[in-house]
């Protein structure tokens, strides 16, 4: 149930901003108007092609819609297609209800969070906690690259006030995939505030016996 | 309705019974347990002619309800002195089932040094003289039963069987002839070593079939079943994925990995012998995850461990014997672990136990923690008979005796598994309180004290252990007696349509009008015969303790002793209570 295009060749990909990302679409376009970027892309472009020519920060995304369907950045776009980009102060609970469309491997993003450091924006402001994080079964093995992965613990430093869920969201893990947490060998719930020193180490569903 | 098959070894010979109306909606452990409590002097020697060894496929094995083709092993245990019951998949309960044998119950005790084979097809059964089989290991047995009898189910003991050793376990055939599926616990290969029975083949060439009553609420049963299991994010995607050595990284992460002898929670080779590093190797040197334990199983948690040059070394490697032979004896090489746990499969022995044994002579000096290769040689005389294997086959206490070593993790005799009490309680408590002795099957309370499947539990906190035992204790007893793994807990705990569509296959069967609350009804109903078989063997709730050194060392990296009360721990057995329990702590 996708709109039909607005004003363009067959070629062009039609993307919609939202909320802080509507700045992108140029300066005239009023609260009330869509902001739209047209534009033409290679074959076999993905989603993430599109936050690369628009400068986005995939970290900044929440989620996106591909023609109506909740869609990962990996995801191929081609021309005719219509995206809707929020970002993620505009997150809602998508990810935990509706299985997003398209291939999930994150690597890419989780390279660049291992290079640059999680918070290192917010490194600056001092007073950052350190924690190790460990990842494990299909965490792992979904996010090879992923900082933390394998066992191996990744030194990690945090904003003060960091929760669980914020950490999981910065790391993109669906607070419903990462079912267990433990910290320093006690399972906490997804609101515990991470403090200094701790050992975070996270699970999906898992059992044995 | 089915029939009892009896066999007796002291006369050789065999008759089929019609199953006596009492056992009619009994099946594997239900079953073996009852016929043991009703048959078999509770203070008879278990390796003597009056102890029974009664083998009984879960009352749906043999059926395409899915993940269902269990099999329970019976009798009064030679490592703890009370009833036994060991359960496992492969081939032979399947088989079992189709041919419409409900029980198989050995008696007897043949002339000394006499070796058999009971052979079972849809014509009969016939003791066959096997001398030629003796002292032969598990792998080479199965070879060459496999070429005499054709792709039969196998019930077979190695050379510590035959030597009475109060290690040694029965082991069950997988679908490629492996003997690794075994019914390890407690000893009972040593009973079946007693009747002179080196193996079991059953052949289900023109079998009847199993029956079901009621097709259309079974296959409705099966069918919720099914999709239960293929849905919840453990029996469908992480045990098929990585097996069920997952749990080494969380045990450890939860500080509850038992280490050097249940010295420490935390063993810093874990990674090392995950079972992601397990599944790793299936995609870079060759073996398998994903493998069935049995025809029908939609969990595949088993799996094949490869050598580094592809080739397989052992199937399967499992969390228990993973930790056993390796965290537990300080050794983070995976390859040594997987040599160990072929040597168990050959010489007969259960692995958990062997791996405390290890563990135990470790601590007495004869290896140092973390050698592999010395716990190979150590393992290896087991199967020799060496007077230095005969004191390792018979298990952890007892070789901790002759060492003199004072950390023994056992409760009536048998040594714990892979969960340390210290860092969970309630597992603690089934380990004390179980009929069986130390034993994780018998009430999986890591499920939602460590797993958050079936509600979330702290399991630092002593408080409500009483009664969490109880039921798990109540409600496992039900699985093992239906054919269904005990696997099929992780779903059905979580999607009431599963739970139901087990029940409703039970229904179907057995023209039972069962709902929910008889499962744990009809649980601790048979659990208390079992009960009741202990305290005439001579049990008292005195037998119902942890070990005195966990009380007083405090476990790493928690730093927690062992603390819950004895009230606590006497409530799980008190039926005369309504399930009120001390929850006091102690000190």
């Amino acid at each position: 149930m996708r709109d039909g295009p607005v004003n363009t060749s067959n070629a062009a990909v039609e993307v919609h901003l939202y909320g802080g990302f509507r700045g992108l679409a140029g300066s005239s376009s009023g609260v009330q108007d869509d902001a739209v970027v047209l534009m033409e892309l290679h074959e076999g472009a993905t989603v993430h092609d599109v936050f690369l020519r628009l400068g986005i920060d995939p970290r900044e995304v929440s989620h996106v819609f591909v023609n109506a369907q909740y869609s990962s950045p990996q995801r191929e776009v081609k021309g005719g297609d219509r995206l809707g980009i929020f970002p993620r102060n505009m997150a809602v609970l998508y990810r935990q209800y509706f299985d997003r469309k398209g291939p999930d491997d994150e690597s890419a993003g989780w390279k660049s969070l291992a290079n640059e450091g999680p918070e290192d924006e917010e490194r600056g402001r001092g007073g950052g906690v350190q924690i190790e994080l460990r990842l494990f079964a299909s965490l792992r093995d979904k996010y090879p690259d992923m900082p933390g992965s394998g066992g191996q613990g990744l030194s990690m430093t945090l904003s003060e006030g960091t929760s669980v869920a914020r950490l999981l969201d910065r790391l993109n893990i669906g607070l419903d995939v990462a079912k267990l947490v433990y910290i320093n060998g006690r399972m906490k719930g997804k609101d515990y505030v991470i403090v200094d020193g701790d050992r975070v180490s996270i699970f999906p569903p898992i059992a044995g016996g | 309705m089915g029939k009892l098959l009896r066999i007796n070894m002291t006369n050789n010979t065999v008759t089929f019974e019609e199953l006596p109306e009492k056992y009619r909606l009994l099946g594997g452990r239900a079953l073996t347990s009852s016929v043991v409590a009703d048959e078999v002097p509770p203070l008879c020697h278990p390796l003597g002619p009056n102890n029974k060894l009664v083998v009984a496929p879960g009352l749906l094995a043999g059926s395409i309800a899915p993940s269902s083709g269990r099999i329970s092993v019976g009798g009064k245990s030679p490592l703890t002195g009370g009833i036994k019951e060991s359960n496992a998949g492969g081939l032979p309960g399947q088989k079992l089932g189709k041919l419409g044998i409900r029980a198989v119950v050995v008696e007897g005790k043949p002339e000394k040094n006499k070796a058999y084979i009971l052979k079972i097809d849809a014509a009969g059964a016939e003791l066959i003289p096997a001398d030629d089989f003796k002292n032969k290991g598990m792998y080479e047995t199965n070879e060459l039963l496999w070429e005499r009898f054709g792709k039969v189910g196998i019930l077979g003991i190695g050379p510590a069987g035959e030597m009475g050793l109060l290690n040694a376990g029965i082991s069950c055939n997988d679908m490629e002839n492996g003997p690794g599926r075994y019914a390890g616990r407690g000893g009972l290969g040593a009973v079946m070593g007693s009747k002179g029975l080196k193996a079991i083949v059953v052949d289900d060439t023109d079998a009847p079939g199993f029956k079901v009553a009621n097709k259309e609420l079974f296959d409705k049963g099966r069918k919720a079943l099914a999709d239960a299991l293929k849905n919840h994010a453990v029996t469908g995607e992480a045990l098929p994925t990585f097996g069920t050595a997952v749990l080494i990284n969380i045990m450890n992460e939860a500080g509850g990995l038992p280490t050097r002898n249940f010295r420490e929670g935390r063993f810093e080779g874990a990674s090392k012998i995950s079972g992601e590093t397990i599944n790793e190797w299936s995609k870079t040197r060759g073996g398998k995850v994903g493998h069935p334990c049995h025809p029908g199983c939609v969990i595949r948690c088993s799996n094949v461990v490869a050598h580094p040059d592809g080739s397989p070394h052992v199937a399967p490697l499992e969390y228990e014997s993973d930790w056993a032979l390796g965290a537990n004896c300080g050794i983070d090489d995976l390859d040594k672990i997987a040599e160990l746990n072929r040597i168990c499969n050959d010489a007969g022995i259960d692995t958990i136990e062997a791996g405390c044994t290890l563990a135990v002579a470790m601590e007495g000096g004869l290896a140092d923690f973390g050698d592999g290769d010395r716990a190979i040689e150590l393992l290896n005389e087991v199967a020799m008979g060496s007077p230095l294997g005969r004191i390792l086959g018979n298990g952890t206490e007892f070789t901790a005796k002759a060492f003199g070593v004072s950390r023994v993790p056992v409760v009536k005799g048998q040594s714990m598994p892979a969960y340390e009490p210290r860092a969970v309680k309630g597992i603690g408590v089934t380990y004390a309180t179980s009929t069986m002795g130390a034993d994780h099957t018998a009430g999986y309370t890591i499920a939602p004290e460590i797993l958050a499947v079936g509600g979330e539990l702290d399991p630092l906190d002593a408080a409500g252990k009483g009664d969490l035992a109880r039921a798990f204790q109540a409600t496992t007893m039900f699985i093992d007696s239906t054919g269904y793994c005990l696997f099929i807990a992780f779903a059905i705990l979580d999607i009431p349509e599963g739970f139901q569509g087990m029940v409703d296959t039970m229904n179907a069967v057995l023209g039972t009008e069962w709902t929910a609350d008889d499962v744990y009804a009809q649980g601790l109903e048979w659990l208390k015969r079992e009960r009741m078989f202990n305290e005439a063997a001579g049990f008292t709730k005195e037998d119902d303790r942890i070990p005195e050194f966990m009380l007083e060392e405090k476990l790493p990296p928690h730093n927690t002793t062992w603390d819950v009360s004895e009230a606590v721990l006497d409530s799980v057995h008190d039926y005369s209570d309504t399930g009120d329990e001390g929850d006091e702590v102690a000190g």
